[in-house]
């Protein structure tokens, strides 16, 4: 009796040691499943936020684009061959994108969502270069729009000043119209020398020492449309110096006043 | 002098004159030559008048105000002058917003 008793107590710790290993084997078989399945679902979950990136990037930087066409598109110094060149480039851009857009889309390795998330940034310098760049393109062009218009208002100011006889602070006003010319003139070499400056960048491909210079002359543009639109507000204020003296010399002189022409209220081309 | 003598004279320097006049048309004729090839050469071809065509469409373009609203240069009442400086102000305006492209493109990264 005692002997079966022995027997069955070391078949029980035989079972139990036995259990003890073989389970945390099945157990190890089950784990493996489950972190095969875990690594699976984080590789997609990894992809899908790198597809998520690179769609927001590439939708903003579309985003840009479309409004830089038509931007460009309105410019009124650039003749129309030169707007179509440049309308086509940026529409070629758009067009990369896009064809990014989707391949990132049926991505399914992180590597390669990655480098094509990346390759937004690296391989088009969208922000970098290309809208920096036409942006100061479309703000000399504004520039020299501003100092055509304000030419042809000098014009006008000059006749009304003339024919103003006796207005008070005169040569003040000469002075404005002096100032004025001044800062138009300066104006127009800002907004000119900016655009000469930046034309003939070219995206860095990954060169730092490119990019940086890129960067520089960049920022040097901008300073000079800076300039230029500093400029443009003094002589604004110029004009309206003179408008009101010129009504205040209506209102006190007016049987004095010159008369003045009132021509057609069509637009002008009067170019400077 | 002699009829003879004197219509001699005369046939010499008729043909004094002829031999000159012949060796400066032999000097000139290469000449001629040359200005015609300067000028065959200077023709524009197709290709050329094309790429004059092109050069002179991007030839920098005169400011267009047709629709900035300013009023005619002829226009110098008190109307004018105030409607035109609204229409600057509104190009100021605009120039402002390029501006602030310009800076966000510079400050956005890539």
């Amino acid at each position: 009796m005692n002997m079966n008793i022995k027997i069955i107590n070391k078949a029980a710790t035989v079972a139990a040691i036995v259990s003890l290993v073989a389970l945390p084997v099945f157990a190890e078989t089950a784990t493996s499943t489950v972190r095969g399945a875990r690594a699976g679902a984080a590789t997609a979950q990894r992809v899908t936020a790198l597809q998520n990136k690179g769609d927001k990037e590439i939708d903003s930087r579309v985003a840009s684009l479309n409004a830089l066409i038509t931007r460009i598109q309105g410019l009124k110094n650039v003749n129309d061959a030169q707007k179509a060149a440049i309308v086509a480039k940026l529409q070629s851009l758009v067009t990369d994108l896009t064809t990014l857009k989707a391949k990132i889309g049926s991505d399914t390795s992180t590597t390669t969502a990655k480098a094509d998330t990346d390759a937004v940034t690296q391989d088009y310098r969208i922000y970098a270069l290309a809208i920096p760049q036409l942006n100061i393109l479309a703000a000399s062009d504004r520039s020299m729009t501003i100092v055509a218009m304000m030419a042809t208002i000098e014009g006008k100011l000059q006749a009304r000043l003339s024919q103003a006889s006796g207005i008070a602070n005169l040569s003040t006003l000469q002075a404005n119209i002096a100032d004025m010319n001044a800062k138009l003139t300066d104006a127009s070499t800002q907004a000119q020398n900016a655009v000469t400056e930046v034309s003939p960048l070219v995206p860095d491909q990954g060169d730092k020492t490119v990019m940086a210079s890129n960067t520089a002359t960049l920022k040097d543009a901008r300073s000079k449309i800076q300039a230029a639109t500093k400029d443009l507000t003094a002589a604004r204020k110029d004009i309206q110096t003179i408008i009101q003296a010129l009504a205040k010399y209506e209102k006190t002189a007016p049987k004095t006043k010159a008369p003045v022409s009132t021509g057609t209220t069509t637009s002008t081309t009067t170019a400077q | 002098m002699s009829k003879a003598a004197k219509a001699g004279i005369a046939i010499v320097i008729l043909i004094i004159i002829v031999i000159i006049i012949w060796i400066w048309r032999a000097n000139s004729a290469p000449s001629t030559q040359s200005q015609s090839t300067q000028t065959s050469q200077t023709t524009p071809t197709q290709t050329d008048q094309q790429a004059a065509a092109n050069q002179q469409s991007s030839a920098p373009k005169a400011p267009d105000l047709s629709d900035t609203g300013i009023t005619a240069a002829n226009d110098t009442s008190s109307a004018s002058l105030q409607t035109d400086a609204a229409a600057v102000d509104a190009q100021l305006k605009g120039l402002s917003t390029d501006s602030s492209n310009v800076d966000a493109g510079l400050t956005s990264g890539n």
